[in-house]
Parts: structure tokens; sequence; C-alpha cells
């Protein structure tokens, strides 16, 4: 198994890396963005001339120096970006049945559950990573760059916006583990995957945007990370989290369960 | 008694309405080297997946070494080296990297002496070793294929179109370590193939296969002996009379100085049936291996 998860973590490397530095430089850029506002006295400025509808939904991120440099971890670029390299390593299955890889694997004394196994751990550990980066580069950006006197975000917050971040990759991550391990191909994974992403977060949109759409909160994962209400400590934590992780849950068994039984 | 080293008994797959395999039965003993022959399509890889797993039959099922190659399948695959028929390979590592990957999730590391010689026999160089697989050609790739098959020297290799892509030297090496490992008896390869030339020189017994059901299985031998002889007899001067009846002979044509028969078995009945006629000459053909595979495939009769 060791063998098996190097060489997974050997191909994502690079990608991982990669991303780890987006991620660091966003964070960067954004407590960059918050000391200037916090310089200038642009809070109270900035938060009058945004919408109605972007102040219902990023709310106290944009009205002070703690919460806008705690913006990153809703940030829809951020949220995107870590939820389609989940999807991109969850379909890992489907690009080893393609490539005939697991031909040579499986030619080999190695029990099929290995191979989901394997894309699970890397899965969660390369999002658990890159989310840790993300939280290591937020207390230490504002350790760094804050003004005397001026809070970051306390640490009860950024574990809690860590945790939902982390949960909702994985959630995805699961989900895609589960169609990766029915589908042939990779692209036909990520392709239907991607759709999926998107659609599932413009519903969220919508559901901030209209109240037309409210009847169809629940059904975007997206809505079990409420980065405002975590800001201001009123959200379900616990409920957010069971719900995220038991989809992810959910569609890892699934994955096991169909790739036991398929032909490769 | 020792268990065959493969036994399919009534393999049978259906992929939805289309036929891969139906009712394969055959059983290959210990130390053999038998060939698996069939047209494109003709369900050898099926067959091939079936053993390995990869695949899940309709019904039926298939063994190495006594076990069950689904129910038992990481039993079976401890004793297998496998080679698929396009070779899978990671891009990015290099050639040594990937048989070293290989190695270690395989049923025993290889022993270095094994892969030294296996390099050797493919002309496999350090250098070669050291390039990443992505810049290798196809022949290169398919001789690293072979070696990740044989280097954990399994008791089984089954290998789906080993030599496709290889040039004639290597094809030569490859038959050379097959008859090696099957002077040595401890290996049993079962090798599907469409390469008549190759099976005949390496293969003790063969089984053909059509549309996903078996033909035939003879040893080459077999499969000349039960094919006909076409024999041309020529006289030296028109004869008008009936062709004498002989069992098993048939007449291909006839003209005045000139008869073509098939004749099945040995040619004594007809010469004594000749007796009286001025035969002039008697010329005869025997088949070789690739008319008798091409006629089966095109026949598909049991033979």
């Amino acid at each position: 198994m060791l063998t098996l998860l190097a060489r997974s973590f050997g191909r994502v490397s690079r990608m991982w890396a990669a991303s780890a530095l987006l991620l660091v430089g966003f964070q960067v850029a954004l407590t960059s963005a918050a000391l200037s506002l916090q310089e200038s006295g642009d809070y109270g400025r900035l938060f009058d001339a945004v919408p109605a509808f972007v102040r219902n939904w990023l709310g106290p991120s944009l009205s002070s120096f703690s919460g806008m440099t705690a913006l990153v971890f809703f940030e829809p670029l951020v949220i995107l970006l870590l939820v389609l390299f989940a999807v991109y390593i969850g379909s890992e299955l489907a690009s080893d049945v393609e490539d005939g890889l697991v031909d040579l694997m499986l030619a080999r004394p190695l029990p099929r559950y290995w191979l989901v196994t394997r894309s699970l751990i890397v899965m969660t550990v390369t999002a658990l990573t890159l989310v840790l980066v993300l939280a290591a580069a937020n207390v230490a950006s504002v350790a760094l760059m804050a003004p005397d006197g001026v809070p970051g975000p306390s640490g009860k917050t950024v574990l809690n916006l860590a945790a939902h971040l982390f949960a909702l990759t994985w959630c995805f991550g699961g989900v895609t583990l589960a169609v990766a391990a029915r589908l042939e191909r990779r692209s036909g994974v990520l392709g239907v995957l991607t759709i999926a992403v998107i659609a599932l977060f413009l519903l969220k949109v919508l559901v901030e945007f209209s109240k037309r759409f409210e009847p169809l909160r629940w059904l975007t994962p997206f809505d079990y990370f409420q980065g405002t209400q975590i800001l201001l400590d009123k959200a379900p934590v616990t409920l957010d989290l069971t719900v995220l992780g038991t989809i992810g849950l959910v569609g890892a068994a699934i994955a096991y369960w169909q790739f036991a039984r398929r032909d490769l | 008694m020792s268990a065959p080293a493969i036994a399919l008994e009534g393999l049978t797959k259906y992929y939805g309405p289309v036929v891969g395999l139906e009712r394969l039965s055959l059983t290959v003993e210990p130390g053999e080297v038998f060939g698996f022959l069939g047209a494109n399509g003709a369900g050898k890889t099926t067959a091939i997946r079936l053993m390995m797993d990869l695949l899940r039959p309709t019904s039926g099922s298939a063994a190495v070494l006594g076990f069950d190659c689904h129910r038992e399948a990481l039993e079976a695959r401890r004793r297998i080296g496998y080679l698929p028929g396009e070779t899978p390979l990671y891009p990015e590592l290099t050639g040594a990297a990937y048989l070293k990957f290989l190695g270690s999730i395989g049923p025993r590391p290889p022993a270095p002496a094994r892969l030294d010689a296996l390099f050797r026999r493919f002309d496999v160089s350090d250098l070669d070793l050291q390039r990443r697989m992505r810049d290798y050609s196809h022949g290169m790739k398919r001789k690293l294929g072979i070696i990740q098959a044989l280097m954990s020297e399994p008791q089984v290799l089954i290998l789906d179109e080993p030599t496709s892509g290889l040039d004639p030297l290597m094809i030569d090496a490859f038959a050379e370590e097959i008859a090696g490992l099957a002077a040595a008896g401890r290996t049993t390869v079962f090798l599907s193939s469409h390469v008549l030339s190759e099976v005949e020189r390496i293969c003790g017994r063969i089984a053909l296969i059509r549309r996903g059901s078996l033909v035939t299985v003879r040893t080459l031998d077999e499969l000349r002996g039960t094919h006909p002889r076409r024999v041309t007899i020529l006289f030296s001067q028109p004869v008008t009379t009936a062709i004498p009846t002989v069992p098993g002979v048939t007449t291909v044509s006839r003209r005045d100085r000139e008869w073509v028969l098939d004749v099945p078995g040995p040619l004594g009945p007809l010469i004594t049936a000749l007796g009286g006629l001025p035969v002039d000459d008697i010329r005869y053909s025997t088949p070789t291996l690739e008319d008798i595979v091409l006629g089966l495939f095109a026949e598909g009769q049991p033979c």
C-alpha cells in the first residue's frame, strides 16, 4: 500500500505544490488588501459601496481586517480551486483503468479495494494539507502584516473555516471516487464532476440572491459551508460538517462497492 | 495429482448482447507452452482478462494452479506473471523506476541476477533504464512489459500478444527465453497470438478460438495430421475412367491427364487404387499451419 501511495503522491506532487503556492499567494494578496483598507480606513466605504446581495453574502468579511483576511476560506475561487483539485485526484481510478495501469497493478496480488483506499487516502491527505497550508498562510500573514492592535481572525474561527473548507472539498472528492469507480475515462469523470460542481455552486449563488430558490438550498453542498455565519459564530457547525462528511463517506462507500464488482 | 496450471470450465462472457466468450473449456498442464490463437476480436484478450480477474465471467470459471481466478484471486495472481496486450506505463517514470515499482508490489522482489539476465537477453542497457518511459519507442515499451512479466519468475506466464511491436531479433530473444523456461519445466506459458509462425515456433499445443468459441485444442502435429494432403496425379495419357473410391479421399478437380485429390491419412490405399492407370507422376503438398489455421478460422468447424 505504501508503494502505491508513494506512486500516486508522486504523480500529483507538482500539482499540489502549484496549488499550495496559489493559495499562499492568494492569502498574502488578500491580507495586503485588508491591510491597505485598514490603513486608509476604508472598510466602512467598502461595505456601503457593494450591492446589498454581496453584503448579505460576504457580510462581516467586508467590514474588518479580521473578516477580510478570513475571506480566503470561502472565496469562490479558492473553494473552486480546492474542490476541483479533489475532483482531479479522486478521478485517479478512472485514469488507471483508461491507461491500463490497473492491469499492471492488479496482475500482482493486490486486492481491488486497495486502489480505492489509495485514491481515498491521497485525495484526503492532499486536500487536508492544502487547507492546512492555507490556514498556516492565514495565521502567518496576519501575524506578520497586521497593524498593531488590530486583531486577525480568532483561532477558533480559522479552525472552523478550515474544517468546513476541508469537509466541502472532501465531500466532492468522495463523490468523485464513486463516479470514477464506475467510468472508464478520466475526462468523463472530470467532465461530469466539473459540470456538477459549477451547477451546484450556481445554485448556491441563486439561493443567496433570490428567495425563489430557497427551497432548493439543501441540495447544494456549498450551502453547508456558511462562511459569514462562521465569522459571526452562528453557523450550525456540527450539522454542516456531518452533512458534508456523510456525503463524502457515502461516495467513498459507493466507490468501494462499484469498483469491487465492475469489469476493468 | 497436481492441479492443472490453467483450467477453464465453461467460461462465458457477454458484453450486453455481444458474445465475448462462450463456454470456453480447456486445460493447460504445468510446464506446457500453450498458444491461444484467434483473429482480432475472437475473444483471446477477454479470456485472458477473465483469468486475471479483471473481467467477471457471465458464467463458468477459471483456475490457475487450482486457485479460482475470482474467489481466490490473490493466490492465483501470486503465481502469475502477466503481460497485457498494450503495455501500460507511467510516462513520467524511468524504466528502472517502473520495474522497481512493479517489483515492489509483486509477490516477491525480483532477483538482481534474474533482472540482469533479462536485460541482457532483451538488450536493455543501463542508459535505456535511465530514460523516461514517455521517450521509449513502442518496441522498447514492449520489452519492458515482457521483462516485468518475467522478472519475478512466476509459475504461470500469461502473455497477450507478447511479440507485437518487437523486431525480429527481439522476437528471437523472446522465443529463446520461452524455450529456456520450457526446458527448465518450472513455468507454464499461456500466450495469445495471431502470428502463426511465432506460435508454431514456441508452442507445443494450441487452442484456436473463433468468435468467442473454441474451435479446437491440438498439438501442432495433431493439427497437421487432421488435415488432408493435396495430391496431384499426372497421367501419361488421357484417363476417362471414374476416380476410384477410397475412404476419406475427396476430389478437388479432374482433367484428362490430371486429378487433384485431398487425401487424409496414409497414401497407401490411394496408390493401390491407382493400379492399372497410366500414372506418370504423383506430387503432394503438406498444408502449412497457416493453411490449416486460416481454414479453421474461415470455416469455424470444430475438428
